[in-house]
């Protein structure tokens, strides 16, 4: 593997330069505790300290409201126009756990059909990463193959190291970029920063205070549907859907159109919620998935069990967001443990 | 990329009005498609709607739809000549080489008979692919029913069972759920015998339960789920059932998977 050196000083002209011949997609801080992955003019609007952001850079290949055809129709005659091309992107800064997401959604999105929409995003979407300096308390990505400087599906990987970036460059596309931006990425002395990267990696993972250990939660979950544990944990449930709204890897949407003018309409798809009770609902009034119940115990086991059947990946990235957000305090984590209990005492 | 999500024109060329909420539409199409798939039907400006195809002619398809919400309320509003737009064909549809030289039993609970009429006709109009077929519809009162003139078509070729939940007295539509008329069926070998299982959750329930009473094999029960499909393709969730996809794995499934 291919690795370069970036001094911390050049960093915020690389990104002037980035922002210049792209979309430059990075974190930044909307308000005072609040970041969001947004689209940047340059350096200067880029929070490179930021720990997580509140809702995954998801958006940017798999937005939350997406126009995708914008039709003129007249009942006799129909014009549709569909997306232009997605611009030549640059996603930078995002956090292992995040890039992991995006390995977790790909195979949703391709398969028998391919998904237009996100695959033509994620095509000129260049990914640089950005190892964490610092473990939240609802941290736990090392659960699931992660850890906090894992560079794993990023184009490029960064790790702040001293007053210089190491970086990683892991794909063709990283490649490409150190190419045409070749004057900020010096070959430098990077055996021994890729050295200094592993120690830090080291380090960091000895901070993680939350300790998650999947093994044999699956096997509770495949030979158990039915336990009375999901009577306990749905009873706080709100329903609000806010776990779902900042997780990574989730990837329901609705389509509908909205009218624009009398002959004139846009057809939409939205991120959706498997916690609202319409989610499943049919025209006809039937609902194959009726109770609180049944919608949080859908939800802990795509996260832990279908995404693995289904694509043999993890469908949790532990990122820590649902644990963060929940207004009742339902976290993932103490989920595992106790579905662990539930095992062993089985 | 092809676009998946683009839909294409279809011309309406004949509505059938069964009942006051469920018409046929009979529609152009062009291209391979199974009894049990689905298409996506939109109208421009009310959204799409999953949609199971009731018959397959050269060129033509028929949709069975029931009004029942903002995009069906729309598509009733449509007459000979105009447009609906279709995504699909999707989902795996009936394989009718899983039925052929059986003893066939076709089980269809109100609109359940559009998905599965495909394979009705196929062995009604191929009677000797089949070592016998028989169709027991069920529907809740006679005004209800659908496809009332292909019956009396069927009849020739099939034993036909059709009932009612409940009729006035002076009825002459035999009375009495799907479920009550199977232990009668006259069978030379039950355990070889298949069977296809269409309707409302509960009808699919106790038909299957009844069936399996009956001495039918799990192996030879056919299911075809009905879900909430928003995108037909595997990707939005809305159908999903635990790993499965109906929209791409089914609708139809065995019920050694289904159940």
């Amino acid at each position: 593997m291919d690795s370069r050196v970036v001094n911390k000083g050049q960093l915020p002209e690389l990104l002037d330069k980035l922002a210049r011949d792209h979309t430059l997609i990075a974190p930044v801080r909307e308000e005072e505790n609040v970041t969001l992955f947004k689209k940047v003019s340059g350096a200067s609007e880029v929070q490179l300290d930021y720990i997580t952001s509140d809702v995954s850079p998801k958006g940017c290949i798999f937005p939350q409201t997406e126009k995708t055809i914008s039709y003129t129709y007249t009942g006799d005659t129909l014009e549709m126009k569909e997306q232009d091309e997605p611009p030549k992107t640059v996603l930078f800064g995002v956090r292992p756990c995040d890039i992991n997401s995006i390995l977790a959604l790909d195979p949703v999105f391709e398969g028998k059909f391919l998904d237009t929409y996100y695959l033509e995003k994620r095509k000129n979407t260049v990914i640089i990463g950005l190892s964490c300096s610092t473990i939240l308390s609802t941290c736990f990505c090392t659960a699931f193959n992660s850890g906090p400087c894992d560079g794993k599906g990023a184009d490029l990987m960064f790790t702040e190291l001293g007053d210089k970036y190491y970086v990683e460059v892991n794909t063709e596309k990283g490649s490409s970029l150190v190419e045409a931006y070749s004057q900020y990425f010096s070959k430098g002395d990077t055996d021994k920063l890729a050295k200094a990267k592993e120690e830090q990696a080291k380090k960091l993972e000895g901070q993680f205070r939350r300790k998650v250990d999947l093994e044999g939660v699956k096997q509770v979950l495949d030979e158990n549907f039915e336990l009375p544990y999901w009577d306990k944990v749905f009873k706080k449930c709100l329903g609000c859907g806010i776990c779902t709204y900042v997780c990574p890897t989730c990837h329901c949407f609705d389509i509908f159109d909205y009218v624009t003018g009398e002959f004139t309409g846009d057809r939409f798809r939205c991120w959706d919620s498997c916690m609202f009770p319409d989610f499943t609902l049919m025209a006809g009034g039937h609902n194959p998935r009726p109770s609180r119940k049944e919608r949080v115990r859908n939800r802990f086991m795509h996260k832990l069990k279908y995404h693995l059947d289904r694509y043999n990946l993890d469908g949790c990235v532990g990122c820590g967001r649902c644990i963060s957000k929940c207004p009742v305090n339902i976290d993932i984590t103490q989920i595992i443990k106790d579905l662990k209990e539930v095992g062993q005492n089985a | 990329m092809h676009n998946e999500y683009m839909p294409y024109l279809s011309e309406i060329k004949e509505v059938i009005k069964h009942t006051d909420i469920e018409y046929t539409f009979r529609i152009t199409y062009e291209g391979a498609v199974k009894p049990g798939q689905f298409f996506e039907v939109s109208i421009p400006k009310y959204g799409e709607a999953p949609i199971s195809v009731s018959g397959i002619n050269n060129g033509i398809i028929d949709l069975t739809i029931r009004r029942v919400g903002k995009v069906t309320n729309e598509v009733f509003e449509r007459y000979v000549g105009d447009k609906l737009f279709l995504r699909g064909p999707y989902g795996n549809g009936f394989d009718v080489e899983n039925y052929k030289n059986k003893e066939l039993v076709i089980v269809a609970g109100g609109t359940g008979l559009s998905p599965v009429r495909g394979v009705v006709e196929y062995f009604s109009e191929h009677p000797q692919e089949v070592k016998k077929l028989i169709l027991i519809a069920g529907f809740k009162t006679p005004k209800d029913i659908l496809f009332l003139e292909d019956f009396e078509r069927w009849n020739k070729k099939a034993e036909v069972i059709l009932t009612v939940d409940q009729a006035e007295e002076d009825s002459t539509y035999q009375v009495g759920l799907v479920t009550e008329y199977i232990p009668k069926l006259s069978l030379k070998n039950v355990e070889e015998a298949v069977a296809v299982v269409v309707g409302p959750p509960a009808m699919m329930r106790f038909t299957t339960q009844k069936l399996l009473k009956t001495g039918f094999l799990e192996q030879n029960i056919w299911i075809s789920q009905e879900r909430k499909m928003s995108c037909g393709i595997g990707k939005c969730g809305h159908c999903k059932v635990n790993d499965t996809y109906i929209c791409l794995d089914g609708p139809v499934f065995n019920f050694t998977k289904g159940r």
